[in-house]
């Protein structure tokens, strides 16, 4: 890292050996002389004392630290010493422990010294190397600092405390803690700002005693001097910033007084009570106050469009600054406020325009994507045209920021897709990265479904670019976008030509995208599937595996289909290249026109995520018997949920050893006790941990777990949370109970629900101190009922055992007593019974379901915005939002009602029966009371489940 | 208001003084690095070229007036060329750009007196005069004085300077 700094032979090197007669001794002079002169030019007859300096040389130089006769007649060479050891820290090197061990003791030796420079450097040194030091290594130091911190020397006294609060640790704190508050309200402004700083740094480690010194900091607030001012102001708000009421006094005290320091002017944006201050800070003469309170405007919660003005005027004048920095601030401020108030920042345009062409690229990407936000329609075209020369200049990662504010400002005008939409295409075609072309091409797909009318050229774009498209990753994304959305254009025979170049010129990868695609196209275009089966027939024979299966396949599945077959095949939603072989299993000996089309154009009915974990879950059912050997088809595999619930603070992998049996068929053991509750590994899935319990084998796969719910405060001496564990006819609950007390042990634990059909439980039999155990009851369920909301009242039933809380076990003549714990109540909810299963294509599978099970329902609820009312719908049904429905577009005005909400959910309930809800929000008002008006359409194959589905709504 | 890095360079882009005091160094390199940012080496590495990179289309300019550049985990680099040094403070949320262009101002202070004070009279701040003599130990002084454990302590060279050594602030 360090450069050469001792100068070097530079060029005309050769000229003077070409005059002199050619010997090894006149060689040897000149290349003397030629040294000679080029050192003396350069001025550098003085080698750096750091150039290529080794560690082991330092550290054996550094032996003279115990030496007392150098440290006191020669502290410049300590000084040296310690400057070359720092040195090498800062360039990265690494010491070990017994190097640092050995010359932090040697430093230590230096306290005899009474050079001023040197012990300077030993404070510098003893901060930088304690965090490497052993802890009781650094109390050797700690006696002499003390001493410092009392000595007559103001620059001891500061430099002391900052060094103590660097090594010391809460316990030894207080023991200097006195001192400490003295040098607070020291008359010497170094000392009091040393003290101020030391606090803020011990803060983080030992806040209880920092917030003791509350009076003294106060004291310091009004301090003549600055810093000192700024320092306590600073410790002050972190010791305040938790308490709002606090920091809100502060903040009054502070804008009533008169602060002196332009930067204690600066904490004091904490409420929007500070208005008026803040508002008025911006007529003060420094303009760093100036810049900071129009910043805290800016930020200030909840703020109007008119407060904002003068604030945004002062920016607008920084914005012409001479000073980039300046610039810069000004810039990034607005550049936050264009993102709320767009319209209040307008009349910064022209100067914005200018900084277009401003040398700094960071200031000129800031005024870019700013005008890109506030821009007006009638600007697009000018601003695009500015912004073209602009791209050439600047770095991808500027690009992409550009890229992503043309796509927001295309979403805002959608009358301006083609300009836009172009304007982007060049890009794709000129230099840049992956992640440039890569955010450009997300971007033309995110708008070709956000604006229906760039599809056709946007997927003209995109076909012009994998012509020429270095990336395999973005070929093959664009060419399954082609296969999906090219059939339903109006001309689709314009794509076969780029999708078959990409199978004679691409690599194997992209290949075997292009045979997927153009197999989509056949599928779905009646006309060209002669076509196109020549051109497949071509990749039968390719090198690739993967591509002539793909081939053979698609081949296969389009001879079977007729020649006028259906071309209205809805595109497949969320395909992906490996589908083909994974279903080509399910082909043999049944291909029907239908199938094969779907085969073609419809992916996996999952993630792949979701796949790999329900083929791991029906392998696990499989392993513990408890479901009877089923093939493996996507109809057997165990529902898996788009979110699992969260992890249980249970179970290690100890857990798997078998439960001791025990008397009335339910037994207990020990290996449902993890150690302690934070440092338990999460398992994988909760559902795990219950198929290695051989009491429950007997009721089957797990249909869903539900996620942990909290029955007592996260504080009190039993934490206990229950899982509730869904099965076809049963439904387990799972309580995991956590004991927080030391010198008891908690014997036979069980939880009993006040429940009619409690068919079994199996208590826990030990739990120490800080383990986690959990305890299990089974319910029976009465599967020709209608489900409904059902409330249990729980309590935790247990033994009490006094324990040795050193060793954790139990004392010998105890015997215990029995105790009760009361619980929160437990609620199993219809939606307990729902799992979160993404269907893919909702449309499709909302028509497939068709309107035999439906039931349609209208319901008032209570919600007053419309974000509410989606989370709410969300929670009652406990089902998975499809197609981004979950989101609320903004609508881009504020005033009067928003309009209504649609929401696609789906779902799978208990006994594997998929579920569909299309439902509509809409917020509405009559006579100054607003509400909510739910409709609700829910489809299955069962009108009973339809109906205990929209009977969740309460 | 912690701030996050101080470097200098030479004129050629080699770090001579590296000082790191912000612990989410590591969370971002952490970001960009993988595991290979366990190793503080390789966080502080990354930081350097992250710094070098951002900000060297601009060094021809910077002799005039502190430039700005925004890096990684939007993190703020002030920075400014002295002679032929380069000075860079790096920070964020509250050591915002204009607190930053006040700490580069101090250093480039602190180096002009120490400059002048030099024993070759009419020295100039490069790279062999900090690293010869107890130039280096100077600005590392300064530096710790000006923000011991990144907090700001100190932005006036005058003072800075005295109690480098140890000397009451007139």
């Amino acid at each position: 890292m360090l450069s050469d700094a001792g100068g070097g032979l530079s060029q005309g090197g050769g000229q003077g050996l070409g005059d002199a007669p050619l010997t090894i001794g006149g060689v040897l002079k000149e290349i003397q002389g030629l040294k000679d002169k080029f050192k003396s030019e350069d001025g550098e007859d003085e080698a750096s004392p750091y150039h290529a300096l080794e560690k082991a040389t330092v550290l054996q130089e550094c032996r003279a630290f115990n030496d007392s006769n150098v440290v006191t007649n020669n502290p410049k060479r300590c000084c040296q010493l310690i400057t070359k050891l720092l040195h090498l820290l800062t360039q990265g090197e690494t010491f070990t422990s017994s190097e640092v061990t050995d010359v932090f003791f040697g430093v230590t030796k230096l306290f005899q010294s009474k050079d001023h420079n040197l012990r300077r450097m030993m404070y510098l040194f003893i901060k930088e190397v304690a965090e490497a030091t052993n802890p009781n290594d650094v109390i050797i130091v700690t006696s002499s600092l003390t001493k410092d911190m009392n000595s007559s020397e103001d620059l001891y006294r500061a430099n002391s405390i900052r060094v103590l609060a660097r090594i010391i640790d809460s316990a030894m704190l207080g023991a200097i803690e006195r001192y400490v508050k003295q040098a607070i309200n020291d008359k010497n402004a170094i000392v009091a700002s040393s003290a101020l700083v030391s606090g803020i740094s011990l803060f983080n480690t030992s806040p209880d005693v920092v917030k003791r010194w509350n009076n003294e900091v106060q004291e310091a607030l009004s301090s003549p001097n600055e810093m000192v001012q700024f320092h306590a102001l600073a410790l002050l708000y972190q010791a305040k910033q938790q308490d709002l009421l606090a920091v809100t006094k502060l903040v009054t005290q502070l804008t009533k007084g008169n602060t002196r320091s332009p930067l204690a002017d600066l904490n004091a944006a904490n409420a929007r009570a500070a208005y008026q201050f803040l508002e008025s800070s911006l007529r003060h003469k420094n303009e760093i106050v100036v810049y900071e309170a129009a910043r805290a405007i800016c930020h200030l919660p909840g703020v109007e469009m008119n407060d904002l003005s003068p604030a945004i005027t002062v920016l607008q004048l920084f914005l012409s600054s001479p000073k980039p920095t300046l610039r810069f601030g000004a810039m990034r401020t607005l550049s936050d406020v264009a993102g709320t108030h767009p319209m209040a920042i307008v009349k910064c345009n022209e100067e914005m325009e200018t900084l277009i062409s401003d040398a700094n690229r960071s200031i000129a990407t800031l005024a870019i994507t700013t005008l890109l936000k506030t821009g007006t329609e009638g600007s697009v075209d000018r601003l695009m045209k500015q912004i073209s020369t602009f791209m050439n200049e600047i770095a991808d990662e500027f690009k992409i920021i550009v890229v992503h504010a043309i796509r927001q400002l295309c979403l805002r005008y959608p009358q301006k897709h083609r300009v836009l939409v172009g304007f982007l295409a060049t890009f794709l075609r000129e230099e840049g990265g992956f992640d440039f072309k890569k955010a450009i091409t997300d971007c033309i797909v995110e708008l070709m479904s956000a604006i229906p009318d760039t599809k056709e050229t946007s997927l003209f774009h995109l076909c012009d670019f994998i012509e020429d498209c270095e990336y395999t990753a973005l070929s093959t994304q664009i060419l399954h976008l082609v296969g999906a959305l090219g059939p339903s254009t109006s001309a689709p025979a314009r794509y076969i030509r780029f999708i078959y170049n990409r199978v004679i010129l691409e690599n194997a990868a992209v290949r075997a995208a292009a045979v997927s695609s153009l197999a989509k196209f056949a599928a779905k275009v009646p006309s060209l599937r002669p076509s196109i089966t020549v051109l497949l027939k071509r990749s039968l024979a390719d090198e690739d595996d993967e591509v002539r299966d793909r081939a053979t396949v698609a081949i296969k599945l389009l001879a079977s289909m007729p020649a006028a077959g259906d071309g209205e095949a809805d595109a497949g939603g969320d395909e992906n290249h490996q589908s083909e072989p994974v279903e080509e299993d399910a082909l043999d000996g049944d291909a029907e026109t239908s199938e094969a089309a779907h085969l073609m154009l419809d992916g996996l009915p999952m993630s792949f995520a979701s796949l790999e974990r329900a083929v791991g879950l029906y392998a696990l059912s499989m392993q513990s018997g408890t479901a009877q050997a089923q093939p493996l088809l996507f109809s057997t595999l165990p529902v898996v949920e788009e979110h699992v619930p969260a992890p249980l603070t249970k179970g290690t992998s100890a857990a798997s050893k078998p439960l001791a049996g025990a008397g009335g068929g339910f037994g207990g053991g020990d290996s449902r006790v993890a150690p302690t509750a934070a440092s338990a590994p999460a398992t994988a899935d909760p559902t795990a941990e219950l198929y290695k319990i051989p009491e429950l084998a007997a009721l089957g796969r797990v249909f869903r777990s539900t996620a942990p719910v909290p029955l007592t405060e996260s504080e009190t001496e039993y934490v206990v949370r229950c899982v509730k564990h869904i099965f076809d006819a049963h439904v387990v609950l799972d309580f995991s109970v956590h004991n927080t007390i030391a010198d008891q042990m908690l014997t036979e634990a069980s939880s009993e629900p006040e429940l009619y059909s409690v068919v079994g439980s199996i208590p826990l039999p030990t739990l120490k101190y800080d383990q986690t155990g959990h305890c299990y009851v089974v319910l029976s369920r009465a599967t020709e009922v209608a489900i409904e909301p059902v409330t249990f009242t729980c309590e935790l039933h247990f033994k009490v055992v006094d324990c040795d809380p050193q060793s954790g076990e139990a004392d010998e003549d105890a015997e215990g007593f029995p105790e009760e714990y009361p619980l929160e109540e437990v609620e199993l909810s219809t939606s307990d019974f729902m799992a979160k299963v993404n269907v893919g294509d909702f449309r499709r599978s909302w028509e497939q379901m068709g309107p035999e099970g439906e039931v349609l329902e209208k319901f008032a609820l209570q919600f007053r915005r419309l974000d509410e009312a989606v989370a709410g719908v969300l929670d009652f049904l406990g089902m998975q939002p499809c197609d981004g429905t979950a989101a609320i577009k903004p609508t881009g005005t504020s005033a009067g009602l928003p309009p209504p909400h649609t929401l696609h959910l789906s779902g799978v309930f208990v006994g594997s029966k998929p579920v569909l809800v299309r439902a509509q929000l809409a917020i509405t008002q009559s006579n100054d009371t607003i509400g909510c008006v739910l409709k609700i359409a829910v489809r299955s194959d069962d009108p009973d489940v339809s109906r205990m589905v929209a009977d969740c709504i309460r | 208001m912690v701030m996050h890095s101080l470097l200098i360079l030479n004129e050629r882009g080699h770090l001579l003084m590296g000082r790191y005091f912000d612990e989410v160094l590591e969370c971002g390199a952490l970001q960009h690095l993988g595991d290979v940012a366990s190793d503080r080496e390789q966080c502080m590495q990354w930081w350097e070229d992250e710094v070098r990179q951002q900000t060297r289309e601009m060094w021809q300019f910077a002799h005039t007036a502190n430039q700005v550049a925004r890096g990684a985990d939007d993190v703020i680099i002030i920075y400014r060329r002295i002679g032929d040094l380069l000075v860079f403070a790096c920070g964020r949320d509250d050591c915002d750009e204009l607190t930053l262009s006040d700490v580069v101002d101090c250093l480039g202070g602190v180096i002009a007196t120490l400059c002048e004070d030099s024993s070759a009279k009419g020295a100039r701040p490069t790279e062999s005069w900090l690293m010869i003599g107890d130039t280096y130990a100077k600005v590392a002084l300064a530096v710790d004085e000006m923000m011991p454990g990144g907090i700001l302590e100190a932005l006036d060279p005058d003072a800075v300077l005295s109690m480098t050594k140890m000397r009451p602030i007139a």
